[in-house]
């Protein structure tokens, strides 16, 4: 199921690129946020043990606490962020013929994203699409005489976000396809603007 | 092929209910709207009226129509009703459900006819102080029926009297949905399968409506439902009582008891419907279920969470995102997620077209399995 193909991708730049320019080209006032999200997402490595070679699926949930910066007018809003993440994954061997499970290991990582939206309501409701790269660390293990290719720590995303305010306090929601895979990331945050 | 699945969907039309996320609108209650102050089921004039202006794009009016013209159009004969107390509305819903798409070997699609009813609705009596409601039509069977699970094709859903004694307070008995919790259109979602109030969940009783300024409230005590084999027909009761905050929000609680030979259920919630105005809102829904059985096995308690969101990009049109969660027992650790992202267009009155899709993610100790996919393109047509 992927839905991130060239065009869609290029179709998110070009989006991104108009809203960027609108941002700039009307007046516009700066603002900057901090927040912090609860996110999920998988990705896929492989292992071979006892000549069996299997692929492997990691859950990984974590916090991810950071901010933004950005400008916007009374209708779009162009921004970059950032955030550090830290959380736990869960590793299981797609072949039940491979006994490849691990509970709990340890993933941090940084997030930083370009974005773009608009907003639908006089009490700002937003939306819009961003561009996050993720970088992550994660150990596993390796299991005696098996070979292991593990998922790649750099992940390239195409979002559609959200972000509901409340006077100075905001929820937001993201939701991610993974460039290269079938895989998503998804996440519910909280925040404040300053 | 999925572009196909796609289009053929918007080749039919939809007809409108009430939701929940229509406080974004300002409609903090649903008595504004419906014959049952607790939503769902037959829209009043007032309500058919706000669907036509308010909820679906007027893009494909003639530029000549004002909106006193377009909402005069939304009775059930294209016109304003020449009497006051008949009213009729008959509805379809169907979809396209495709399973693992995308998987050679799982990809599963199905057209379902999901709703075929015609309801009416007679109202007597100064101010509509007297009502009755019925609607009756086919339902979908699922693949495997549950123990007691009715096999008619063709039932009702409601079926009540109800009066009101003065705007603020009103009684109604009959054939209704327990009064519990956000009432979502996602029958399928964990807020609404584990308190057993999905869309065939619907019992006899006898139900009492209060609303007096910020407060809004409800009562119900119910026998069950009589296309239910007797032993497995939940009785019990619930309450509702919602506070409308900030002059915008709406908080609340429910609970809900109900037991028949084989389990005892015990739900209690809170939840929240939030104004972001225009059309965009947020729901929440934060609740438990214990199901304690009968035959003295442990009782187990699952938790779940529901969090809607809407954006209204422009009239008509909305984006929104069912993000839920549920942990089948509190005493184990795993739990699961599903984000189900949507698109959701009311081209013109009577017409809704929908796309969901749901990405379900299980996190399970010591274990780790792909998301599960689904798809679902939803018409609705209503007259």
């Amino acid at each position: 199921m992927d839905v991130l193909t060239p065009d869609t991708f290029m179709a998110i730049n070009i989006f991104l690129l108009f809203f960027f320019v609108s941002t700039f080209a009307w007046g516009q006032t700066q603002r900057s946020d901090a927040f912090i999200d609860m996110m999920s997402w998988q990705q896929e490595g492989s292992v071979k043990i006892n000549n069996i070679r299997s692929n492997f699926i990691v859950t990984n949930r974590a916090l991810c606490a950071g901010g933004s910066m950005g400008l916007e007018t009374a209708t779009y809003r162009s921004f970059v962020d950032g955030c550090f993440l830290y959380g736990q994954g869960n590793v299981g061997a797609e072949k039940n013929t491979v006994t490849y499970d691990q509970s709990d290991i340890s993933v941090y990582g940084l997030k930083a994203s370009v974005g773009s939206g608009f907003f639908v309501s006089s009490k700002k409701a937003e939306i819009g699409f961003k561009i996050p790269l993720m970088i992550v660390s994660q150990t596993y293990t390796k299991p005696n005489q098996a070979s292991l290719t593990e998922p790649s720590p750099v992940l390239l995303m195409g979002s559609l976000y959200g972000r509901w305010p409340f006077e100075k306090w905001f929820f937001q929601t993201e939701f991610s396809k993974i460039v290269g895979n079938d895989f998503v990331m998804f996440s519910l945050g909280a925040g404040y603007k300053f | 092929m999925k572009m196909i699945i796609i289009l053929s969907t918007f080749l039919f039309s939809t007809f409108s209910w009430g939701y929940a996320q229509f406080i974004g609108h300002g409609y903090t209650s649903c008595v504004n709207c419906h014959f049952n102050p607790f939503g769902n089921g037959q829209l009043t004039d007032y309500g058919r009226a706000v669907s036509a202006t308010a909820i679906s794009s007027n893009a494909f009016y003639p530029k000549s129509w004002s909106e006193e013209k377009i909402s005069e159009t939304s009775g059930f004969l294209f016109r304003k009703p020449k009497q006051k107390w008949v009213r009729t509305q008959l509805n379809y819903r169907g979809f396209s459900l495709v399973t693992n798409p995308g998987s050679q070997s799982r990809e599963e699609k199905e057209w379902i006819n999901m709703q075929m009813d015609a309801r009416l609705a007679l109202k007597f009596g100064q101010n509509d102080k007297f009502i009755f409601a019925a609607d009756y039509g086919k339902v979908p069977l699922p693949a495997q029926l549950d123990p007691g699970e009715s096999d008619q094709k063709y039932r009702s859903r409601n079926l009540y009297i109800g009066y009101r004694y003065n705007s603020s307070v009103g009684v109604y008995a009959g054939l209704m949905d327990k009064v519990y919790g956000l009432r979502v259109i996602e029958h399928i979602a964990f807020s609404r399968t584990n308190p057993q109030i999905t869309q065939n969940d619907q019992v006899y009783g006898v139900a009492g409506h209060f609303l007096k300024g910020d407060w809004e409230g409800g009562v119900h005590g119910f026998i069950g439902n009589y296309y239910q084999d007797p032993a497995y027909r939940m009785k019990g009761g619930s309450a509702m009582v919602e506070k409308t905050v900030f002059n915008l929000h709406r908080v609340g609680a429910s609970f809900l008891n109900s037991r028949n030979d084989f389990v005892q259920l015990t739900s209690y919630a809170v939840h929240g419907r939030f104004n972001l105005k225009e059309g965009s809102a947020l729901l929440a829904e934060l609740g438990q279920t214990q199901k304690k059985p009968q035959d003295n096995t442990p009782s187990t308690t699952a938790r779940y969470g529901l969090l809607q969101t809407y954006l209204r990009p422009a009239r008509g049109f909305y984006a929104f995102a069912n993000i839920e969660y549920l942990k089948n027992d509190i005493d184990q650790s795993d739990y699961t997620v599903r984000w189900g992202p949507g698109l959701q267009y009311f081209p013109i009155h009577r017409l809704e077209l929908r796309a969901d899709i749901y990405d379900t993610r299980n996190f399970i100790k010591n274990s780790s399995m792909k998301d599960s996919w689904m798809y679902l393109l939803q018409t609705h047509l209503w007259l």
